[in-house]
């Protein structure tokens, strides 16, 4: 526990408010992040708390807001955290992870793609399993797919 | 009349691998920036493959979904129905009896097998060895008979359940599996022998495309592409899931036998010697199976409790990890599965810098690169 104590404070410390709330049990620790600051926080954390791999960044449609889920993983000292932030329905913008960690552009071109979610500072922020003129964000829950693509249709 | 490479006009060039090449796994497309035949960067082009499955995941029940995981990655859906389950039953805190854990790691490490064959096999073949992968070919058969008499299914078993397996073994399974292991130990040392040691083989495949261990972290590439890269870690050992935990078997781990440690030839090596730790694992399991019940009670109406569930499991390619967000009803409000060969997709423009358009054909097979689970 003195772990995510240490995290508590190291984050309180450098960037005050930006912890907004933390959940421990179940399978692993939940820090909930002011997204203005978010990107610095799993800075501190890959480099002090030896969080060295994502193993995914994904997000979730909660129709007012999307909410961004990293899952980080530490090798050495056997440990997994999960970070969230909330992003408002009418300003979906965040900095990118992909400084911190290289997997993050290829998981945030995939959220971009499917949710829509723009990543500030991202170097190829492009779709990725979508053709770059498809209309709209599947994975959204307002989500309705378009009549019609170059003269495809389906008839349901 | 000499032309010297100073007087020859030369430029850069864009050339399209792909998305219909025989070596490319799939419908994947590689946008390469050549100078002459040296690759100066690769844009992995994916998506030819994309289904919505997470999207298809939010309109079914969590049962009817476990279909869908099998075609998420077709080379080993048992490995794939396992991780979906368990995650499920993590999350619904479902106990599963003991048999039907003991069946559900047979049938993954079963399944690895047959995953490594047609892995080390097909990378063999896009070097210009064709025996060895109809040698795996042979085998491998033998090993879907086995799924066949089983789940009545050869490529996409949907055979686990929310709480066990669909039914229990067939009689004469064991006899059968025990045939089936000692042979195929013997033919994969017979392949073995074929290629490992061969000059070209190697020649093709020692020091291309190394991978250092600060990338593999830091594009989260897992499984046998990590350890290739002298990372001693699996999560069957080192985070035991279902009953890994009593089982004893090595984790290969790469050692530069032949070059640098993380090249092309040490992922293929942690392959081989990979599939002799797995007949290790299925023989003490068979020995050890408990008889009993197969199934848990799972009410008809399957509703877990609201929250989240993240969980990952060790899979032929490396780790696929679910998560997976319940709002309390009957389907999943969110799925999301992150699947090893997408990273191992996302280091190939850091790697591949500097080698011939040739090697592309043995990086793309020693990362074992399946499409389906990319692009889901």
């Amino acid at each position: 526990m003195d772990f995510i104590a240490d995290i508590e404070q190291a984050i309180e410390h450098r960037y005050p408010g930006t912890l907004l709330s933390l959940v421990q049990g179940g399978q692993m620790p939940t820090l909930l992040l002011n997204r203005k600051w978010v990107v610095r926080v799993l800075f501190v954390l890959r480099d002090e708390f030896d969080f060295e791999s994502l193993m995914c960044e994904t997000a979730s449609d909660k129709r007012d807001r999307i909410v961004l889920i990293y899952h980080l993983f530490s090798t050495k000292r056997r440990r997994k955290l999960a970070v969230k932030t909330e992003l408002p329905g009418d300003d979906l913008r965040v900095e990118t992870a992909e400084e911190v960690w290289r997997a993050a552009n290829w998981y945030e071109r995939e959220i971009f793609d499917l949710f829509g979610v723009e990543f500030v500072g991202h170097s190829d922020l492009v779709r990725i399993m979508l053709p770059p003129d498809w209309i709209g964000h599947p994975l959204r829950k307002d989500y309705v797919p378009a009549p019609e693509y170059h003269g495809m249709k389906i008839e349901w | 009349m000499v032309t010297t490479r100073s007087t020859l006009h030369t430029q850069e060039m864009i050339l399209n691998m792909g998305p219909h090449h025989p070596s490319t796994h799939g419908v994947l497309r590689l946008i390469l920036r050549l100078d002459g035949e040296v690759v100066e960067g690769v844009i992995p082009d994916v998506g030819y493959l994309h289904r919505g499955i997470e999207k298809i995941g939010e309109g079914l029940t969590y049962r009817q979904f476990i279909p869908y995981t099998d075609r998420i990655e077709y080379l080993a859906s048992m490995n794939m129905n396992h991780l979906y389950c368990m995650a499920v039953e993590k999350l619904a805190g479902i106990e599963v009896p003991e048999r039907a854990e003991y069946i559900r790691v047979i049938m993954a490490e079963l399944n690895r097998i047959i995953s490594h064959i047609i892995g080390c096999g097909a990378l063999a073949m896009d070097l210009g060895a064709f025996t060895p992968f109809l040698y795996g070919v042979v085998e491998r058969e033998k090993c879907n008979d086995l799924m066949e008499m089983t789940c009545g299914q050869r490529l996409t078993y949907n055979y686990l359940r929310i709480g066990g397996v669909s039914q229990d073994l067939p009689q004469g399974f064991e006899e059968k599996t025990e045939k089936f292991l000692n042979e195929i130990k013997d033919r994969w040392d017979e392949i073995n022998k074929l290629i490992s040691a061969n000059e070209i083989f190697i020649q093709r495949l020692a020091n291309v495309a190394v991978l250092s261990v600060e990338d593999a972290f830091s594009y989260n590439i897992t499984g046998p592409n990590l350890r290739a890269c002298g990372v001693d870690w699996d999560l069957r050992r080192d985070e035991p899931y279902s009953v890994y935990d009593r089982f004893d078997f090595q984790v290969p781990v790469g050692r530069g036998e032949r070059g640098a440690v993380g090249d092309c030839y040490n992922r293929y090596m942690i392959r081989v010697r990979e599939v002799y730790e797995s007949i290790k694992i299925v023989h003490q399991a068979l020995n050890r199976i408990p008889v009993g019940d197969v199934m848990a009670k799972v009410s008809k109406l399957f509703k877990p409790p609201a929250g989240e569930v993240f969980m990952r499991a060790e899979n032929p390619r490396g780790e696929m990890a679910v998560f997976i967000e319940s709002d309390g009803s009957d389907k999943p409000y969110r799925i999301k599965f992150k699947a090893p060969s997408f990273n191992a997709l996302a280091v190939f423009n850091k790697i591949c810098r500097g080698h011939m358009v040739s090697d592309l054909a043995a990086v793309i097979g020693s990362f074992d690169i399946v499409m389906p689970e990319v692009d889901r």
